[in-house]
This record gives C-alpha cells, sequence and structure tokens, in this order.
C-alpha cells in the first residue's frame, strides 16, 4: 500500500505552503468554496450523524489541465492549520494509478484496503486532507465504461472507491477528501453524488492571465531585478489578451517561451522585452487554435 | 478500529490449510508491531489450532469470528465455505494500524459443542481468550473537537 501513497506528512501555515494557495489564480469563489466545504465537514461531521448531514467529507476539483487543482488541494491543509487546535493539519496524497491491478479481484481489494483501513491508520485522530489526483482512474464511470472493453476489476474497484467513502464517511470525520479530475464525465455517477461539492477550476480569464504573468514576472524579479518594471507595465494586459484561451500553467511557461527566443535573453533574463512576451503570446494563440482545429477535424 | 477478513475455507482448503493461513494472518499482522513479537503469536496460533481446525471444519468460523484485538485494532476473521469460498476475494496482507501497538489478544469463539475444547486451548496461552471480545470504541462519538471555534470566530469577526 505504501507505494500508493505519494506523500504524507504533518502541515502548518508557513508562508512555503500558504504560497501554493495564493501561487494559483482562480475566482476567489473557488478558493473560499473548497476551504468553506473543509472547514464546514470538519465542524459539523463529529457531532451530527451521517443520516443528517450525507456529508462524505469529499470535494472533487475538476477543470481542464493546467488550471491549478491539485495545487489547490496541496495548498488546502496550510489554510485549514489556523483553524485547528494543534494548527497542523496532515496532507496525504494517493496515486490511484497504482492502485489498478492486472491481477483479477487484486483492484478492488487494494483499494478498499488503501482507502478504508491504511489512510484512517496514517491519519490517526489529526485531522487530514486526503488527495485522490486524478481520480478518474479509480472511480470509472460504470455507466460508461463497457464489461467487453473494461475488466470487471474497473467497476469493482469502482465500487469499493465507493463503500469506502461511505465507510470513512461514518468513522472517521477528521479525513476530508479532495478529488481532482479533468474528466468528469468520465467519473461514476455515484462517486460524484458523494461529493459534498464538485467546484469547477476554469481556464484563466484574461484579468486571471494578464495577474498570472504579472506573478510570474515578480517572482523572477527576485533573482533578475530588471524584470519588475516589465511585471508592472500596462503593456502586459494585450499580451494577456492574445494569451486568453491558455491554462494557468502555460501561461506561466509562457514567460519562458519568450525568453528562449533570443540568446540575449537565455544569458540575461533582464533583458526580457514586452516584444518578446507579446511575440510568444502571438505563437501561443496559433498554437492554441491549431490544436482546436485539428481536434474540431478528429470530431 | 474494526477491520474485517475473510478467508476461503472447503472446498478451497481443507481445515488444516485454512487454519494455516489464518495464522500466517495474524502473525504476519503481529510482526508490524514494533514492540510485539512474531514467535509469540505463532505459539499462541500453534496452541489455539487444534480448537482452531475444529472451528473451521465445523463451519463455526462462518458464523462466529476469531477477533484479533490489538493496539486499537479489532481484526474479525471469518471464513466461508461451500460455493462462495470458490469465489471469495481474499485480502492476506497484514491489518494495517497495529504497528503501535504494545499487547495482543486473540479471542476464539466457543460455539456448542466445542465449548471445553476452546477452554482448553485457551488456557495454554496467555494471549488466547474464550471470551467475548470487548466492543470496538467508538471513536467518532467522543472525539475531540477538530476545528477551534475561537479561531474561526476571530477570523469572521476580524473581516
Amino acid at each position: 500500500m505504501q507505494e500508493c501513497v505519494v506523500a504524507d506528512g504533518v502541515v502548518s501555515a508557513t508562508p512555503d505552503e500558504r504560497a501554493l494557495w495564493t501561487a494559483i489564480v482562480v475566482p476567489e469563489g473557488v478558493k473560499e468554496r473548497l476551504r468553506n466545504h473543509s472547514l464546514l465537514a470538519m465542524r459539523v461531521r463529529p457531532q451530527v450523524p451521517f443520516t443528517v448531514t450525507a456529508l462524505h467529507g469529499l470535494c472533487t476539483l475538476y477543470g481542464p489541465p493546467g488550471t491549478g487543482k491539485t495545487t489547490l488541494a496541496r495548498g488546502l491543509p496550510a489554510q485549514l492549520a489556523p483553524f485547528v487546535p494543534g494548527r497542523q493539519v496532515r496532507r496525504i496524497e494517493i496515486n490511484p494509478h497504482g492502485l489498478m491491478s492486472a491481477e483479477h479481484g487484486q483492484s478492488q481489494q487494494r483499494v478498499s484496503e488503501l482507502l478504508a483501513e491504511y489512510v484512517p491508520v496514517l491519519a490517526g485522530d489529526d485531522p487530514a486532507v486526503v488527495i485522490l489526483d486524478e481520480v478518474e482512474s479509480m472511480a470509472v464511470a460504470r455507466s460508461e465504461a463497457s464489461l467487453a472493453a473494461n475488466p470487471a476489476d474497473v467497476h469493482r474497484a469502482t465500487d469499493a472507491v465507493l463503500s469506502a467513502l461511505d465507510h470513512n464517511a461514518r468513522q472517521h470525520p477528521n479525513l476530508f477528501f479532495v478529488a481532482t479530475s479533468n474528466f468528469t464525465t468520465a467519473l461514476d455517477g455515484a462517486f460524484l453524488s458523494r461529493s459534498d461539492a464538485a467546484i469547477l477550476v476554469p481556464l484563466p480569464g484574461p484579468d486571471a492571465v494578464q495577474q498570472i504573468l504579472e506573478n510570474t514576472l515578480v517572482s523572477l524579479a527576485e533573482s533578475f531585478p530588471g524584470l519588475r518594471e516589465l511585471a508592472l507595465s500596462p503593456g502586459l494586459a494585450a499580451v494577456a489578451a492574445h494569451a486568453a484561451g491558455l491554462d494557468g500553467r502555460r501561461v506561466r511557461k509562457l514567460v519562458f517561451e519568450a525568453l528562449s527566443l533570443r540568446l540575449e535573453t537565455v544569458l540575461d533574463p533582464a533583458e526580457l522585452t514586452m516584444h518578446d512576451l507579446a511575440a510568444a503570446a502571438a505563437a501561443a494563440e496559433q498554437d492554441l487554435a491549431a490544436q482546436k482545429e485539428n481536434a474540431h477535424a478528429a470530431v | 478500529m474494526l477491520r474485517y477478513r475473510t478467508i476461503a475455507a472447503a472446498p478451497v482448503r481443507s481445515a488444516s490449510a485454512t487454519w494455516q493461513v489464518i495464522t500466517g494472518l495474524v502473525t504476519d499482522t503481529i510482526a508490524t508491531a514494533a514492540a510485539l513479537s512474531r514467535s509469540e503469536a505463532e505459539q499462541a496460533m500453534s496452541v489455539a489450532a487444534p480448537a482452531g481446525r475444529m472451528l473451521v471444519a465445523g463451519g463455526h468460523l462462518d458464523r462466529h469470528p476469531l477477533t484479533l484485538i490489538a493496539g486499537q485494532v479489532h481484526c474479525e476473521i471469518t471464513t466461508t465455505s461451500g460455493t462462495a469460498a470458490l469465489t471469495a476475494e481474499e485480502n492476506l496482507n497484514p491489518v494495517p494500524g497495529v504497528a503501535s501497538a504494545e499487547t495482543f489478544t486473540i479471542y476464539l469463539p466457543s460455539p456448542d459443542p466445542l465449548g471445553a475444547v476452546v477452554s482448553a486451548a485457551v488456557a495454554g496461552h496467555a494471549r488466547l481468550s474464550g471470551a467475548t471480545p470487548p466492543a470496538e470504541p467508538q471513536a467518532t462519538a467522543s472525539s475531540a473537537p477538530l476545528i477551534d471555534l475561537a479561531a474561526l470566530r476571530k477570523e469572521v469577526t476580524g473581516r
């Protein structure tokens, strides 16, 4: 089981941990919903029976790749830490891909053992955030998965996930699961129904793109101070307009794409100009249009 | 922490082989505890073996579990027989949660007509018991609050 737990540790509200949360630029409501749902679950579930609340202590973050779902989930414990008695929250990260086994019956058993037995032991009595990244690999939509194409194990593994969530909902109110997925249609309906909230993490709009560019440049300016002026330039809005439609990860990389356009900026990143950024944004815009065209043609 | 394990008995295994599998599960689990000894668990299961084989052969473990209590873990081990045994999915991995246990007891069920046999077995080792296992502590009912309401109130009023 240990190999399926990719990280397990205690988190407090240190600047490094808080930075995970602030680095992700999403509408503020997304972060508030996630934080408030987790606080509410830990506030109410120990006191009120499951039969009343139907709260499973599960939140699903869904949306396009690169929008910061996993980073938000990782940043959540530091957001909760100031509000728990010990000021520390355990963070447990699960790799669902590691649970699926080619051996008949093993996937179900591994899922059950990990989620219903091993994770509660790891957490003990501490408040804990358990991250199920790319959960679609273990909670496959049974209605979509044909028995001809998918081994019965896939169906059984989904059953095991649901059973484990039900078990933990009643027995372990200190556990709060955050599942992330790029494909909600691939997720089992019963899994989504167990989510206390399914929160869309959208692609960044133009303002958010500008903010991501600005944050990236400001952070880089700590090492290359000449970039500070560029970071605060009003011309960044025009670059952001061209980059609209990119995910947050690609927006960050856009700065480095721009730096790679000239050997001078590789030597000294402070030499980066608005023209470089605009060129990189235009190229990214073209790539995006081509990708959309290809996807359209494929359909 | 209440845990369950089901072991396939006849016709998949003989009573003796089934008891061996149960013994392996119990001793592997106890071996994960730093403060406990595998050999002590093996000795206990060896002393219990004559009664254990009868409990399996008579199908009693299908209905009345053998219970291993180690630290916070209450693990109920049952068997399944007949057609169900053919398709049973077993989990023979050590039961998690025993690592910090400092003591353990193996509770054997005492169904009629094996009461005397079980009593004789449990008298042979201090880690065996023929009594009804204590109820699992209800962790959630009396657990401490997870949220510091004063800190949360401060955050709300400080906005």
